[in-house]
């Protein structure tokens, strides 16, 4: 679970825009890529990150 | 990914544990002075770059009401976050690359790193990273390794690191580092140095060297010339080493 605090302050690492967030990984719908939320830690590493599409 | 980024993970991934018990990230004048420095800005949101063990962190959640702690390495930052707990203090754990912060333009009123530069591929993208999570008048306090005058004492002690970890990149002078801090936009406010007794059985097994390495690494220091091992003031009884000092950088630097 991240906190609201954190949210407030994430953004994407490759593009530093808003991100979605969801309960096992956080998207950035402008690059496509979907971060993975790993043992509650969010692994905003950008070579981590599968691709993601909407409605996928 | 590039080579640097999973060798930091691979040695830091399998050390992690060691970074927490380590006594020279624990604590120290180092750390006090990081923190008093901190504590006068009286910042709310604080981020520590490259946490490792998250001893700063902990530090700093005495300071500021929100600290995060970045770090590249996800085992890392697990033992950090139970450091952090088992203290019964609050901070947020965020697995990141210090050249792509993951964080807001002008998110923190601080920005923490420590003893964790000389890992860096490209410090001076870090530092540009750090400026721009900085708000305006944000201070970045940072500690790491005082790269030597001598070329050849700060080749010597660049080729011990290497061998001892094989993701030390090197350290850098004073004169280098005011240079990253200016070119990203930020002044230097305050500087200072102190020293750290670095004892060689602790420091030579916490990144795991095999004994053939640590037995290959104490030839070396023992083959090289004298002016060398004292330049890092190196104790040696019986033929063995005994400990060394590395003199540390910290600089308060401000977003202009």
């Amino acid at each position: 679970m991240i906190d609201d605090e954190l949210k407030a302050i994430l953004v994407c690492p490759a593009c530093k825009g808003d991100l979605q967030f969801e309960d096992t990984r956080i998207i950035c719908r402008a690059c496509r890529k979907a971060y993975p939320i790993r043992d509650g830690i969010p692994v905003m590493l950008i070579n981590e990150a599968q691709p993601w599409s909407p409605g996928a | 990914m590039s080579d640097q980024t999973r060798r930091v993970q691979e040695q830091f991934g399998g050390s992690a544990a060691a970074y927490v018990t380590s006594p020279g990230h624990a604590a120290g004048e180092d750390l006090d002075t990081l923190v008093a420095w901190g504590r006068a800005l009286r910042p709310r949101r604080v981020l520590d770059v490259a946490t490792g063990g998250g001893h700063t962190a902990l530090a700093f959640s005495g300071v500021a009401r929100h600290v995060t702690a970045c770090d590249l390495t996800e085992p890392m930052l697990r033992a950090a976050r139970g450091l952090v707990r088992d203290r019964g203090a609050a901070a947020a754990f965020v697995a990141g690359d210090a050249v792509t912060l993951p964080f807001r333009d002008g998110a923190f009123d601080v920005v923490t790193c420590r003893i964790a530069p000389h890992h860096f591929p490209d410090v001076a993208g870090a530092v540009r990273e750090v400026r721009r999570v900085l708000r305006p008048g944000g201070s970045f306090l940072v500690q790491d390794i005082l790269g030597h005058d001598d070329a050849e004492a700060a080749a010597f002690i660049t080729e011990v690191e290497r061998r001892r970890d094989p993701t030390h990149i090197r350290a850098y002078r004073a004169v280098e580092w005011k240079a990253f801090l200016r070119a990203a936009g930020l002044t230097v406010m305050d500087s200072t140095v102190v020293t750290k007794l670095r004892p060689w059985d602790e420091w030579t097994t916490r990144t795991r060297m095999t004994p053939d390495g640590r037995r290959d690494l104490d030839a070396f220091v023992l083959a090289a010339p004298e002016k060398c091992r004292a330049a890092f003031d190196f104790t040696l009884a019986g033929g063995r080493v005994e400990s060394f000092t590395d003199r540390m950088l910290l600089l308060r630097a401000d977003r202009d």
